[in-house]
């Protein structure tokens, strides 16, 4: 073979070779593409795991505070209210302790009977996982007067306490109260008419577990008209609430318990403001002050939010109601101020007041009532009884459909009760102990019911928001009906 | 008086020697008296033929092993018993002239011996000049001597006969081939020792003729020639080569036999204890000197000489007997430690001569190489600049290594729950480069990966190319290879240790057949391949058995690698056969973190998972929607790659490149078919096999192809190889540059630890305390209880796996803690130890009211936890949120103990490897390469050099 034909066979061979290196790689990449590769193995499931039933612990207001009489005034209990609790197997206890019944307070200036707010709790094999409990109690005295209705409610991490006044005669407590079993550190912020108020020590409040703090909001929020509280525990939960009692001259009147929300949301819902005899508040607050007209107080915490408040008539069972329901109200607010709005034209009845804001805001309304004709106090020191009573209405929660909850109307020491439904979204028909009551679309309804018993309460159709009033001769106050806890929902655990 | 001669020819063989011999015994000048034949053929030809010559005395002995000593004694026992002489002028002295059927004597041979002894009374044997029967004139053996350690040296072994022995006359010993001994001496001394049957039989005798008086030459003039060696002879049958590791041992067991029967009585029983520590001291010795074959020969002289029986008392019985005079009498004749020195050094220059023509060619290092190396350190010196000043990396498959020097000592041990990974060797390897903090090698790891991959690279092509340029090229495609560059980021410590080896493991693998040393490191590097990847495992059996069908001279060499790696892995593999579970031998080892997305098109482009490169892509381009996009954006730039690789078969001499080409072949089948395969979990969700050494295979071997290629276009191949070279790193760059972004999975810890810092403080004095850690995940809370100040490197183990009871056990406690619940958890905790709860998110993800786990939100897991009265919460720390759990439990349940064969199987797998290291050591000076500026000896001299004349 000749060398040219020698080195082209070389060059074709060697040639060869690489075409065949290129086409078999090229064979495997299309292989490899092409062919799937064998799976082996899968994935761990995630484990769905419902936490077993826990107890359910209900906190109380607790007694009425007030000041000791003499040189060093002390905050102390002045009146213990009545409980009334409603769920199959409920035990009722109570915290161990208070600020206002210290160990060294002398005996003579604690009540015989006081003892630190109850707790109602439900055991977690109890047959039902329903439980509401109320307190109230009817306070005349020369201090304090007035008729104080508060429903029991679980602790929570962040409350909003919307109500509330530091100016001269006014005197706000706030109450934390702790049922759980670990040590709760409460941050609280304070909002006013001028924006956020800065106010040292209020931070990094320990609340030990079974005891309630009390503590001045006249100390945090000197002389302030219009107060909101805003309650954030960093560890564990607290039931937040404000006690204001009023003293005009010298005629107490106008105590309250204000029960929190739990955070700030764009729609709130007040199913059931009670609008007494508004003719003898207004002849009142001629010589008393603008403060005993009805007031709507809005705090938007976070961002500037456009509000719309709508009012409500609420008819009772026959379908009836009071007529000229006032046009909606639409107003701004700024991120941090607290308004007040007046509502001074209301008729009288129940209304229901709807809150749609553009941002998440917290509000309340201030009723009073008048008692035009008090009775003569007897005994030697004339004087007539205490006339006048205020009570801050919060927004209840929205009970959605198919809810069944319990609510509890207390004692009512000369009172009487009414129940308050309001649906916003539509029709709505509640079952109140095997008596259905049809709420319309947007409407409320408010109907009388008896006292010191539970209410069951089913809700079929659109959500429902519903409260108990009240009234009486100088006596005025508000409950709501608190949602279910809702069901334990399973958490999904992934173990290597 | 005529002396009388009777020549003992000793016979194992027939054949043409023997023939020559018989010749030559008829044909002497001066014929022996009296011829004994011992005939230990076994061959009725050989009978016959001895027979025909009509011997004195024929004696059959069936063919045995007995030494060549035995069998003359079996000749010389049929002789009559000298007779007293009763002349008082002395009798008549009889000679003994030993032959083998090998050596056939010069003519006149036994004139001259017998005229060297007639004028020297005091002469009792004369040995002949030993000739190599097929190079005439070449001495196989002249004289031998003692060192002064005993070893026995041949005066004069493989030289050519250019007369520069002829004035030898008095030696120390002389060989037995031809050896001329007086009767009444041989008589005196007791004859040859039958305790050295293969060698050193004359030289013993000698020695103790020596004595006891008299005197031993060597005759010059008098010629043997000789077609066996000695140690040859000794072997009954056909004639076979004797192995060197077999004379080896024969020599060694023959010195350590002398030693005892020559040392003075008090020294016996110290010489005696310190058999066996000498022989594993010379073993250690030889695989040191790259001689692995010679130590088990070692220990077997030690011990055979040891318990040899009364081999040795009889010795020196025969010894003390004949002595009559000091060993200070004959030390002149013995050798010089100079001259033995100068021995060593001339068979070293021999070697060394030997060694350079089989050199290995490689391309200057420098500049190419030095470039390529330092240009990949400052590239990777940048690239992981917000590392360097870490304690330890985490994130991934990275976490610290262990605590300290003490915990990777108990990383390795075999305990209750089974083996070891192979991977905790290589990780307490990486931890005690910087012992005094372990975790801190991780980081030099990451920070030198990138010039150690060119380094690597470098030496694999080199062998394989002849120009700088295309290994330089090589070693920055190396270093810039995706898969190292995923690793690194993506923080897959498999990959990146991997990736490294591979090139290494090649350059050893290339001069494996013709070095130890190489094997040694092969095997090494294999070990350490398979315990970090063990993936690739059927990959490199596969290599591994083609070599063997490609070189079956070497196929010994091969098989010795199994050996570190089973060392490795036995245990492992042992525990899961017990388990019954054989796949999950191939589970990556380390922490199990799931690795990126691959698909095959990454696979074939030599990503791992694209990930990286999209995300830096997708914010440049448009093209978050289509794959196929993407895959040409990444692929076309790096095309040149394998065409360069696929027509380096059809370029001269690129043969070479086929072996590649099959590596990547194999690395991409394995790394596709590893894509689908997924042996563990980790927070439920599936973690597959990791395909980056793979992935890396497949690249190293379009690598090496391509730079195979470029080497054989010559100059035509730069612009194509710049252009290859540029592409691949401008590709690489958005991905490299994720640490710098922050953007990758690989983060720096400055302090070693996952735990936060109150945990780890605690874990101090009490490593076995739990922490209950709970992750965020898409579908859930994924919960896993670690101990001490965190998960380590070193403590994982791949069989150490939940049972379903137990994963439902812990799955109910965490239910129970994370969501309100009336059970109390105390005693759960207790019993498993758990003394803190860590939540791994941050303050802002938990109040921001966003985050989820599954469908629970952050903030009500956070408010479960706080409400449960058996944990303190403690508050947010760096490494999330952490409570401690209330009562104090002081007892603890016992870790997993030593298993009762630990401390065995820990000082075999040691010892293994220690010998393996010991044997890779390279302690030969390396071969020196021819360089252009030397010069070769047509230039002209430099001596008249302007600056070297004076």
């Amino acid at each position: 073979m000749t060398e040219r034909t020698r080195r082209l066979a070389l060059l074709s061979g060697r040639a060869g070779l690489s075409l065949l290196a290129g086409a078999a790689l090229l064979a495997l990449g299309a292989a490899a593409i092409a062919v799937p590769g064998p799976r082996i193995g899968e994935g761990a499931e995630p484990i769905d795991i419902v936490p077993d039933r826990a107890e359910q612990a209900l906190a109380c207001a607790g007694g009425v505070l007030g000041l000791t009489l003499g040189e060093n005034p002390q905050v102390t209990v002045t009146a213990m209210p009545q409980l009334v609790s409603a769920g199959d197997g409920a035990v009722v206890s109570s915290l161990t302790g208070s600020d206002a019944l210290p160990a060294e307070l002398p005996l003579e200036a604690t009540l015989a009977n006081a003892v630190p707010p109850a707790v109602v709790t439900l055991p977690a094999d109890a047959p039902d996982e329903r439980v509401a409990a109320t307190e109230t109690v009817r306070v005349a005295g020369s201090e304090a007067a007035g008729f104080v209705a508060a429903e029991c409610a679980p602790a929570q991490r962040t409350a909003w306490l919307v109500g509330g006044d530091t100016t001269v005669g006014r005197t706000t407590w706030i109450t934390l109260a702790n049922p759980g079993p670990v040590d709760a550190t409460v941050d609280l912020a304070l909002w006013g008419a001028s924006g956020p108020i800065e106010a040292p020590g209020a931070t990094g409040i320990i609340v030990s577990p079974g005891f309630q703090r009390v503590i001045a909001l006249d100390g945090l929020a000197v002389d302030e008209l219009s107060p909101v509280v805003g309650v954030t525990a960093r560890a564990g939960a607290v039931d937040a609430r404000l006690q204001t009692s009023t003293v005009r001259g010298l005629e107490p009147g106008g105590l309250s318990v204000v029960s929190p929300i739990a955070s700030p949301a764009e729609t709130l819902v007040i199913p059931g403001v009670p609008i007494v005899n508004p003719e003898a508040v207004q002849q009142r607050s001629a010589a008393e002050g603008g403060d005993l007209f009805p007031t709507l107080r809005l705090l938007a915490p976070d961002s500037d939010a456009d509000v719309t408040v709508r009012v409500i008539a609420a008819s009772d069972e026959s379908g009836a109601s009071s007529a000229s329901v006032p046009p909606a109200v639409t107003t701004s607010l700024s991120a941090g101020t607290v308004v007040d709005l007046p509502f001074a034209e209301l008729p009288a009845g129940d209304w229901a007041f709807i809150v749609e804001a553009s941002a998440p805001v917290v509000a309340a309304v201030r009723v009073s009532t008048v008692d035009p004709s008090p009775e003569a106090l007897p005994g030697p020191v004339a004087g007539l009884a205490a006339s006048i009573d205020q009570q801050w209405v919060v927004p209840s929660p929205v009970l959605s459909d198919g809810t069944r909850t319990l609510g509890a109307v207390g004692a009512l020491a000369g009172t009487t009760a009414r129940l308050h439904l309001a649906a916003t979204s539509g029709a709505a028909q509640v079952d109140l102990d095997g008596r259905l009551i049809d709420v319309p679309a947007g409407g409320a309804v408010s109907v009388p019911v008896a006292g010191s018993t539970p209410l069951g309460i089913t809700v079929t159709g659109a959500p429902v928001a519903a409260s108990v009033s009240y009234r009486g001769d100088a006596a005025v106050a508000t409950t709501r009906i608190l949602a279910p806890r809702a069901a334990q929902q399973a958490l999904s655990v992934l173990v290597d | 008086m005529q002396p009388l001669v009777t020549a003992v020819l000793v016979v194992r063989r027939g054949g043409d020697a023997l023939e020559q011999t018989l010749t030559a015994l008829t044909h002497q000048t001066r014929r022996p008296d009296r011829i004994v034949v011992v005939d230990a053929a076994d061959d009725a030809a050989v009978t016959a033929r001895l027979s025909e010559t009509a011997p004195t005395h024929h004696v059959q002995t069936p063919a045995t092993t007995a030494g060549f000593g035995r069998l003359v004694m079996a000749g010389t026992d049929q002789l009559p018993v000298e007779e007293a002489p009763s002349s008082p002028y002395g009798g008549i002295d009889e000679w003994f002239w030993m032959l083998r059927h090998d050596t056939a004597p010069d003519l006149r041979a036994l004139e001259r011996l017998l005229a060297a002894v007639e004028v020297a009374p005091s002469v009792a044997v004369a040995g002949p000049k030993v000739m190599d029967g097929a190079h005439p004139t070449t001495i196989a053996e002249f004289g031998e001597t003692l060192t002064r350690t005993g070893a026995s040296i041949a005066l004069a072994e493989r030289e050519l006969d250019q007369a520069q022995h002829d004035r030898t006359s008095d030696v120390l010993a002389v060989g037995e081939a031809g050896l001329l001994v007086r009767r009444s001496v041989w008589r005196d001394v007791g004859g040859f020792d039958p305790a050295l049957p293969h060698v050193d039989t004359a030289l013993d005798l000698c020695v103790r003729i020596r004595l006891a008086g008299h005197r031993v030459v060597g005759v010059p003039l008098a010629r043997v020639f000789a077609h066996e060696t000695t140690a040859e002879f000794s072997r009954p049958g056909r004639r076979v080569r004797v192995r060197p590791r077999t004379l080896a041992r024969w020599r060694r067991t023959a010195q350590l036999h002398r030693r005892l029967v020559y040392a003075p009585l008090a020294a016996v029983p110290l010489h005696w204890l310190s058999l066996v520590p000498f022989a594993i001291a010379r073993g250690i010795g030889h695989l040191l000197a790259k001689r692995p074959t010679l130590v088990v020969g070692e220990l077997m002289a030690a011990l055979t000489v040891a318990f040899s029986g009364a081999a040795v008392p009889r010795a020196r019985r025969r010894l003390a007997n004949a002595r009559q005079i000091g060993w200070a009498a004959i030390e002149p004749l013995r050798i010089d430690q100079r001259d033995v020195r100068r021995r060593a050094a001339i068979a070293r220059d021999a070697r060394r001569g030997a060694a350079e023509q089989n050199r290995i060619d490689r391309p200057d290092f420098a500049p190419g190489g030095v470039a390529a190396v330092v240009g990949a350190g400052l590239v990777g010196i940048a690239a992981t600049a917000p590392l360097l000043a870490a304690q330890a990396l985490g994130g991934g498959t990275l976490a610290p290594i262990a605590s300290d020097i003490g915990a990777l000592a108990d990383a390795v041990r075999v305990t209750t729950e089974g083996a070891a990974d192979p991977a905790s060797f290589v990780f307490a390897a990486l931890g005690s480069l910087t012992a005094w903090q372990p975790s801190l090698a991780l980081v030099v790891l990451w920070a030198a990966a990138l010039p150690l991959a060119a380094l690597g690279a470098w030496w694999a092509i080199a062998p394989l190319v002849t120009r700088p340029g295309p290994a330089a090229a090589a070693a920055v495609l190396w270093a810039l290879a995706p898969a190292l560059v995923v690793g690194l980021t993506e923080a897959r410590l498999s990959a990146v240790i991997a990736h490294l080896t591979l090139p290494w493991l090649v350059a050893a693998a290339i001069r494996l057949p013709t070095s130890w040393s190489a094997t040694a490191t092969t095997g090494l590097l294999t070990a350490v391949l398979i315990a970090v990847s063990p993936s690739l495992a059927p990959a490199l059996v596969i290599v591994w058995i083609a070599a063997m069908v490609v070189r079956p001279r070497a196929i010994g060499r091969l098989l010795t690698l199994v050996v570190p790696v089973a060392a490795l892995a036995a245990p492992l593999v042992v525990t899961r056969v017990l388990q019954g579970n054989l796949l999950a031998v191939l589970t990556d080892p380390g922490i199990a973190a799931p690795p990126g997305p691959s698909s095959p098109a990454s696979i074939l482009l030599g990503w791992p998972t694209l990930d990286p490169i999209i995300g830096p892509l997708a914010e440049v381009l448009p093209i978050a929607d289509s794959p196929a996009l993407i895959l040409l954006i990444v692929g076309l730039p790096v095309l040149a790659l394998p065409a360069l690789a696929i027509i380096a078969p059809a370029l001269p001499r690129g043969m070479r490149a086929l072996a590649p080409l099959g590596l990547a072949a194999l690395g991409l089948v394995t790394a596709v078919v590893a894509s689908g395969i997924s042996l563990t979990t980790a927070g439920g969700v599936a973690v597959g096999l990791d395909v980056g050494p793979a992935v890396s295979l497949y690249w190293l071997g379009l690598v090496l192809a391509a730079g195979i290629a470029l080497d054989r276009m010559r100059r035509s191949g730069a612009p194509l190889g710049a252009f290859a070279v540029t592409t691949a790193s401008a590709l690489v760059t958005p991905a490299l540059a994720a640490i710098l972004l922050g953007t990758a999975a690989v983060e720096p810890l400055s302090e070693p630890r996952t735990l936060p810092a109150l945990v780890a403080a605690d874990a101090v004095g009490d490593p076995e305390l739990g922490t209950l850690v709970l992750t965020p995940r898409d579908t859930g809370l994924a919960a896993r209880i670690e101990r001490g100040a965190g998960r380590t490197l070193a403590e994982t183990r791949t069989v150490r796996s939940t049972s379903d009871d137990e994963r439902e056990s812990l799955a109910e406690l965490v239910g129970n803690l994370a969501a309100p619940s009336g059970r109390d958890v105390m005693a759960e905790l207790d019993q498993r130890d758990v003394r803190y709860v860590l939540l791994r998110a941050s303050t802002a993800e938990i109040d921001g009211g966003e985050a989820t786990a599954g469908d629970t939100a952050l903030s009500d897991i956070v408010t479960a936890l706080d409400a449960t009265p058996a944990l303190v919460p403690v508050g947010e720390t760096d490494a999330g949120r952490l409570w401690r759990v209330a009562a104090d439990d002081e007892t603890r349940a016992e870790p997993p103990g030593d298993h009762p064969l630990t401390t065995t199987v820990l000082l075999g797998q040691l010892t293994v490897l220690a010998m393996t290291a010991l044997l890779a050591v390279p302690t030969s000076l390396r071969p020196r390469r021819e360089r252009s500026t030397d010069g070769t000896i047509d230039d002209p001299a430099a001596t008249f050099d302007e600056e070297t004349d004076d």
